[in-house]
């Protein structure tokens, strides 16, 4: 009986047997992986951070909904241009484009975050007047220039703030959106070029660590209805908030 | 010259057409039992209608496939040669039973589908049209809660029309009531689905499109977009809460206060 072969690319022979299991190995292998990105598809929400992160910095213990809590500051700012975040005096690949000074943003889990943006922007009228309201903040409100609002009219927004994230990868689903007072056109200009900012405050209560995306939900940028260019480019008006994670 | 066998002989045939039927009974069994271990549990009746339509229209290809791979496989091992073959096979012609049956079998397959699908689209309004507006694929309408959708790079909103017109990131809904989705986009073309209720279709910025369901399963389900539509589309998911109707009743109290926008200057 003639023993059956098979051959490789390189003529030589080997028992079929062997080609089979390889090829059952070979099989599994691949199924291996496909289970294993199935399981890791909760893995999407774990991006890499291109570039430097804004860390909150702890300020002690603050009263929380339940008792005090570890309470933490963060600041940022909105630009009309790109000259002065994190782009740099020569405002990178689209100096013109309005842009938050951040793109990566961190705050401490289980913890009070206070926010405290600089908008140096003037007002543009909100497309959807959903996103003339505070939502998710301590007290649902936040502060402008030292006075608290639920909400603002259309003309006075200039951008938002707007946090959101993928609910089913169980970290906790987070919905915060503050909208953020225009700076008077005719302010006079400061130091740095731009004028005298509204300055925006508000609390947040963060639960358990998670990662979300941050963006400006007023469409200031270019393209149709102004939803283009830096409206959906990361870096300009939209960037990425870790909870927790060091 | 040794005569060349082939399908005609009795002897194949008769072994093909029962290793098929045996290979054909497993497999639907084992089919329907994967595909209703597979699938997920529907929370609407268009969603169990989806659901039993993969059930059976697994259960009628896995005949179809087993037909193919089993003459396929038996031919492959019964007729293997070693080297180049010498001579073709014969030819096969005039054998009527095939030229009838192939075509027709193809024939039955294919009618069966295509009644099956439309008479799941009599069921729902598919055709972006309100529901009970759209002739026969328009869907039965009952009383229906009407919710306007609106897609936005990278969040969907919801206002509820009837209950005030108040807006929400998150979807809550009474079950066992049917609801109406408005869709439409403000930016680009966005798609609203929701896979525990069978829902899906696309949000075209400047038009309204339509489509219904009944959610009928309490719990928390997850509206996302399905239409690559830029930066964070993945993030372009929203929470679905189907609660009762006194809870939905009591959460659209709780949305309905009024907020005054305050008049801040710098």
């Amino acid at each position: 009986m003639v023993k059956e072969h098979g051959h490789n690319r390189r003529g030589r022979s080997w028992p079929r047997p062997v080609g089979a299991a390889v090829a059952v190995v070979a099989g599994a292998g691949v199924v291996a992986l496909v289970l294993v990105a199935e399981r890791a598809g909760s893995g999407l929400s774990t991006f890499d951070h291109v570039g430097p992160v804004e860390m909150a910095k702890s300020v002690g213990t603050v009263e929380g909904p339940n008792g005090p809590m570890p309470h933490a500051q963060i600041s940022l700012a909105v630009y009309p241009d790109s000259m002065a975040g994190e782009h740099g005096s020569g405002g990178g690949a689209h100096p013109s484009w309005v842009s938050y000074s951040a793109t990566n943003l961190w705050v401490p889990a289980h913890a009070v975050v206070t926010f405290t943006i600089r908008q140096y922007d003037s007002s543009t009228a909100t497309l959807d007047p959903y996103f003339n309201r505070v939502v998710g903040t301590v007290g649902g409100v936040a502060y402008y220039n030292g006075r608290s609002a639920s909400a603002l009219g259309s003309q006075s927004v200039a951008h938002t703030f707007t946090i959101h994230g993928i609910p089913q990868t169980g970290q906790p689903t987070v919905f915060v959106s503050v909208p953020l007072l225009g700076a008077p056109s005719n302010a006079p200009a400061q130091a740095n070029g731009y004028p005298a900012p509204a300055i925006v405050r508000f609390s947040i209560v963060t639960g358990g660590s998670g990662d979300y995306v941050f963006q400006c939900f007023v469409p200031c940028g270019t393209g149709y209805n102004g939803w283009g260019g830096p409206m959906e480019s990361q870096g300009y008006m939209a960037g990425n908030l870790v909870v927790g994670k060091g | 010259m040794v005569k060349a066998e082939s399908f005609r002989s009795q002897h194949h045939l008769r072994f093909v057409m029962v290793a098929w039927a045996v290979a054909s009974v497993i497999g639907v069994a084992l089919s329907v039992m994967i595909m209703k271990a597979v699938l997920r549990p529907a929370a609407s009746p268009q969603m169990a209608d989806q659901n039993l339509t993969i059930v059976v229209f697994t259960a009628v290809a896995v005949p179809v496939a087993f037909f193919v791979l089993t003459f396929v496989g038996y031919s492959v091992w019964r007729f293997r040669t070693k080297g180049m073959p010498t001579e073709d096979g014969p030819p096969i012609r005039g054998n009527r039973l095939a030229f009838v049956l192939w075509p027709s079998v193809s024939a039955a397959l294919c009618v069966f589908l295509l009644v099956w699908g439309l008479y799941g689209m009599t069921k729902v309004g598919t055709f972006g049209t309100p529901v009970g507006q759209g002739g026969m694929f328009g869907g039965t309408r009952s009383d229906p809660l009407v919710v306007e959708v609106t897609g936005q790079q990278w969040l969907w909103t919801f206002t509820y029309p009837s209950e005030g017109g108040f807006e929400t990131t998150k979807l809550v809904l009474p079950v066992d009531r049917q609801v109406e989705f408005k869709v439409t986009s403000l930016d680009v073309v966005h798609s609203f689905w929701i896979r525990a209720f069978g829902v899906k279709i696309d949000a075209v910025p400047g038009q309204v499109l339509y489509t219904n369901t009944t959610p009928t399963q309490l719990g928390t389900f997850t509206a996302r977009c399905v239409e690559l539509c830029g930066l964070y589309h993945a993030y372009m998911q929203n929470q679905v809460d189907v609660v009762t109707a006194a809870s939905f009743a009591a959460w659209v109290q709780s949305q309905a206060a009024p907020v005054h926008a305050t008049a801040v200057g710098t």
